[in-house]
């Protein structure tokens, strides 16, 4: 039997094409501000790497809020689009969808989008484009690399003595490994630059909306992409993040949070991250309707 | 699909319904038994299609989550083998109540595929057709160490059942043709890439192959 929250399975969507858990608190009448979608990880259904969103969704529940997992259309249970046009716009036009069905049949005028890797690709590009979204947990978002990060993991290369012995035995990637990071620092501008560029837009403009983030990265198996908590500042120096940043690192973690006390850790800041933030004052209106699809 | 939850309150598991897409031929039943664990997640793409192509093939077709796996109530470590076993039966009973059809059959993959045996060994009768798709092995029982139960898993030996199952089983073999050449059931090998391994959820592979040959096999 659940306890301090209830769950109901839903199709939503224009089409109803869009299989979802919605879990609220068992008194839902009083359900906090914002409500909360959670997209796929990569190709994952709604539940997630380890069951990560099911047990997160209910904890938050539990917390008062509306917590909405669903599939995007072509993962999980959902249809593909009959008119998809591509993946990313798809996604983007599901998780209107979703606030959409959120907003309407239930009344809620805030809501916080969540992602891991991929989902949090989608959560960011989404978020400032509807004035909805208070807020977005970004879940190892791309981050571009930095000086720092390239100094942090030629280190760490050059210290580990099986590197120089696979290195010593000719099977080495050490110095591929070093000339693949030249190069890449030596072209970043034809490269990397669109991608900088583009998500550092994505962070402005949602900074620019009000829109409070929380962003947590790993540093286990992404050791090869990220290699330090403040890599996402110094790479968009310019962004004006201050407090609407909350910014984690989970140095030893790998990128789906594999052991449990690290998603029990997660879920302990996002918990204290949404009772202690003001995202929006006096925007949640009482549900108007208490009906499921 | 429709999804759906389903059993007590005490005990409330998900169910993911795919009616029948055809009514060229006499109306069919199949409840598809997933793997535990990690392997639930990297194979429930493959399971979502299975589903679909027995629809299309005249089946009404229930996927469901054991309790405290999935979708399903529970809390992680809350689910054994015998609470699992409790809920393929609770998921066979909601499959006749939906359908009306008496005669079911069952697909397990993995452990779904050791559990839908030892359910099946007591209702064999009640049973049109069982499909086994790589069934766990004593070999990984004892791989599993102690936090996988292996007591209880090997209490699921498939030998022992074989005597007690359906005139109509296969066990589907799609990792090695000698796998389960022990077995005293027909074994049939599909070479094809397994679908509950991590590997799964970063190519998106679908073993067409093996989908299409339980589809084939059960008519």
């Amino acid at each position: 039997m659940n306890e301090g929250y209830h769950e109901q399975a839903v199709l939503i969507g224009h089409a109803k094409s869009l299989v979802g858990v919605l879990a609220l608190p068992e008194d839902e009448v009083r359900a906090r501000s914002p409500a909360i979608v959670i997209l796929n990880t990569g190709i994952v259904h709604r539940v997630g790497h380890h069951r990560m969103y099911v047990t997160m969704a209910r904890r938050l529940a539990r917390a008062g809020h509306a917590v909405l997992r669903f599939d995007l259309s072509g993962l999980g249970d959902s249809r593909r689009r009959a008119n998809g046009s591509n993946p990313h716009a798809d996604a983007h036009e599901d998780t209107r969808e979703a606030v959409d069905w959120l907003a309407g049949k239930f009344g809620f005028k805030d809501v916080l989008v969540m992602g891991l890797c991929s989902g949090s690709d989608v959560a960011l590009r989404y978020g400032h484009t509807d004035p909805r979204v208070v807020g977005l947990v970004l879940l190892d978002p791309e981050v571009p690399p930095t000086a720092r990060f390239y100094t942090n993991y030629i280190r760490e290369r050059i210290s580990r003595l099986p590197s120089w012995l696979t290195f010593a035995r000719g099977r080495g990637r050490i110095w591929g490994d070093v000339a693949s990071m030249v190069a890449t620092v030596a072209t970043r501008g034809a490269i990397e630059s669109t991608s900088r560029a583009e998500l550092e837009h994505h962070y402005r403009c949602s900074i620019a909306q009000g829109i409070h983030l929380f962003v947590a990265l790993t540093g286990g198996d992404l050791a090869w992409r990220q290699t330090y908590r403040e890599q996402l500042l110094d790479a968009f120096p310019s962004v004006p993040f201050a407090d609407r940043l909350r910014l984690e690192y989970f140095p030893k973690s790998d990128h789906t949070l594999t052991p449990a006390e690290d998603r029990a850790r997660l879920n302990d800041m996002l918990e204290e991250w949404l009772r202690t933030t003001s995202f929006r004052q006096g925007s949640l209106e009482p549900p108007h309707e208490r009906q499921l699809a | 699909m429709m999804p759906f939850f389903f059993g007590t309150r005490e005990r409330r598991l998900f169910g993911a319904y795919d009616p029948a897409r055809t009514t060229k031929r006499a109306a069919r039943a199949a409840l598809i038994c997933a793997p535990w664990g990690n392997e639930y997640i990297y194979s429930h793409r493959t399971l979502r299609q299975l589903a679909l192509r027995l629809s299309q093939n005249g089946f009404h077709v229930l996927r469901f989550d054991y309790y405290a796996t999935g979708d399903s109530a529970g809390a992680d470590g809350e689910n054994d083998t015998a609470g699992s076993g409790a809920d393929v039966e609770t998921a066979w009973a909601e499959l006749k109540e939906i359908t009306g059809i008496a005669r079911i059959s069952l697909v397990g993959l993995r452990f779904g595929a050791s559990l839908a045996a030892d359910v099946v060994a007591r209702r064999a009768s009640e049973v049109e057709a069982l499909v086994l798709w790589e069934p766990l092995t004593a070999l990984e029982d004892e791989a599993a160490g102690p936090a996988e139960s292996p007591a209880d898993f090997r209490a699921l030996d498939l030998d022992e059942r074989a005597p007690s199952l359906p005139a109509r089983s296969l066990v589907l073999s799609t990792v090695a043709p000698k796998r389960h050449a022990s077995r005293q059931l027909a074994v049939d090998f599909v070479a094809c890439e397994p679908p509950w391994v991590e590997q799964n959820v970063q190519t998106g592979v679908i073993p067409v192959k093996a989908v299409r040959h339980i589809v084939n096999w059960l008519g």
